[in-house]
């Protein structure tokens, strides 16, 4: 009969002792719930742009690579915060601008690294992100730096007049992710 | 002499408003004028392994410790295994911008106080940071083949800053996650050793319960009162069968008496022997041990049935 109540008793405080220790995947998502842990598991991308939206102010139709306003595109700044914990990758999309039932295509818009039109980062706004990984406008960027875009735009010369609006997004991933 | 006594307690309240002011007032952020965009997302990497037919949980936190801007995020899934469910709770999240903070502060619900180390003036710190959850839920087929395959989840942060060209900032989170074999016993949210113990208890419990006299032992931890060994038997009487509750009623003095009504009046406690008094049943180690072993057997059969 002891043999039960020993069996019963130990039993008990290894049920205790378990209930106590952070076992299995409910515990993790507790840990994972729990404020001070996330800082050593987790990735982080924080990123901050600056001297945006986009400007060019009023333009003329038949023009081409009009730079963007100063501080609005000359140049736009991403910067790739010091609490991230990962090297990034940026990529950049467009869409379309419209107005009203105009458009004016993405394609007539280009960015580079630099305030001169051309040059071997000269690129073409698209409507999609580039399509596979480790193909992004600026590539491997480390915590606690900056990149700078410069923003040019052409005016077809059959461009209806008007105010145009688009969104250009910048996608942030883990270097070497999928964008 | 007043002079000083008010000297003192006016030094004292400026004191004591010094401190006030310095325990509640937060660290200041960065000078800024102009508009900083900014946000911030963190996961957890690897996701866990998921059996198949099971499901894995992860949350994804967001917050705008450097901006100055409110943010509207936008979740979404950018890819996952044909059949498989990628949920996500809530669909949008409001970020409101707020600087690192040295302590630790409350949160409402839906959100986080994550600790984050950043640089500062060439100096590493770690601050507090309020953000906001989105719960991401992946549920993988029951027939899915053994491997491991890829989901990513998007998100998009806006600012509705409006303008030519409005800029929005998005990202994602990826994980490989390998499906393993579904078993009975090892799920998520258990451990096999709870099941082990659990099967202990069933098969360890009623050998010993059986053999032992469990119903005197249970009721008389439950009710305090003497066991069936030390009670008188009552006589049977006609017509209505006594129920075994209506003779456990006791008098004050420990006798058993039946209060159920019969027909014919009611029947009279036999006598007890003479010179012999009824001892109460003390409560044994043995006692305890089945009352402990009997609740965690039940325990480990809600567990295994949880489970299955």
């Amino acid at each position: 009969m002891k043999i039960a109540a020993l069996i019963g008793i130990a039993v008990l405080v290894a049920s205790m002792a378990l209930s106590a220790a952070p076992v299995g995947f409910a515990a993790e998502n507790a840990e994972e719930e729990n404020t001070s842990s996330s800082l050593t598991v987790g990735i982080w991308v924080d990123i901050t742009l600056s001297n945006v939206p986009i400007a060019w102010g009023t333009l003329t139709t038949g023009t081409e690579n009009n730079l963007a306003q100063a501080n609005a595109g000359n140049p736009a700044t991403t910067t790739v915060e010091s609490s991230t914990n990962t090297n990034v990758d940026i990529y950049i999309k467009g869409t379309n601008w419209t107005y009203s039932s105009y458009t004016l295509g993405a394609d007539n818009c280009h960015y580079d690294n630099d305030a001169t039109a051309g040059g071997p980062k000269w690129t073409t706004l698209s409507t999609s992100y580039a399509a596979g990984p480790n193909q992004g406008f600026f590539e491997d960027v480390t915590p606690g730096s900056a990149k700078n875009s410069y923003w040019f735009i052409n005016i077809p010369t059959s461009q209806q007049q008007g105010n145009y609006t688009n969104t250009v997004s910048f996608k942030a991933v883990k270097d070497g992710n999928t964008p | 002499m007043q002079k000083l006594r008010l000297l003192g307690a006016l030094a004292a309240v400026g004191l004591l408003l010094m401190l006030t002011s310095s325990v509640h007032a937060p660290p200041p952020p960065p000078q800024e004028n102009e508009p900083r965009y900014n946000l911030g997302c963190g996961y957890r990497e690897p996701f866990r392994d998921i059996p198949q037919g099971g499901t894995g949980e992860t949350i994804l936190y967001f917050y705008s410790a450097y901006g100055n801007v409110t943010c509207y995020v936008a979740v979404n899934v950018e890819a996952a295994p044909q059949g498989w469910r990628v949920e996500y709770q809530p669909e949008m999240v409001i970020v409101e911008p707020q600087w690192f903070s040295e302590n630790k502060f409350e949160v409402e619900p839906g959100q986080e106080c994550l600790l984050l180390k950043y640089v500062e003036d060439n100096e590493n710190k770690q601050g507090y940071v309020r953000a906001w959850t989105v719960k991401v839920s992946v549920k993988v087929p029951e027939n899915e083949a053994l491997g491991t395959y890829t989901v990513r989840v998007g998100y998009v942060g806006d600012w509705k800053m409006g303008g030519m060209s409005a800029v929005t900032r998005a990202g994602n989170a990826e994980w490989r996650i390998k499906v393993v074999e579904s078993t009975p016993i090892v799920g998520p949210g258990t451990s096999p050793i709870w099941f082990i113990a659990g099967l202990i208890t069933i098969l360890a419990v009623p050998t010993t319960v059986f053999r032992s006299k469990w119903v005197p032992a249970m009721v008389s931890l439950g009710s305090k009162i003497r066991s069936r060994a030390h009670m008188p038997t009552l006589p049977k009487l006609p017509g209505k069968p006594i129920k075994l509750m209506d003779q456990l009623k006791v008098h004050k003095g420990g006798r058993p008496a039946v209060v159920a009504s019969v027909p014919g009046g009611e029947p009279e406690s036999p006598p007890l022997p003479p010179g012999h008094r009824p001892t109460p049943r003390r409560l044994s180690l043995t006692d305890i041990g089945i009352a402990i072993a009997f609740i965690l057997m039940l325990f480990g059969f809600l567990l295994v049935v949880g489970l299955l």
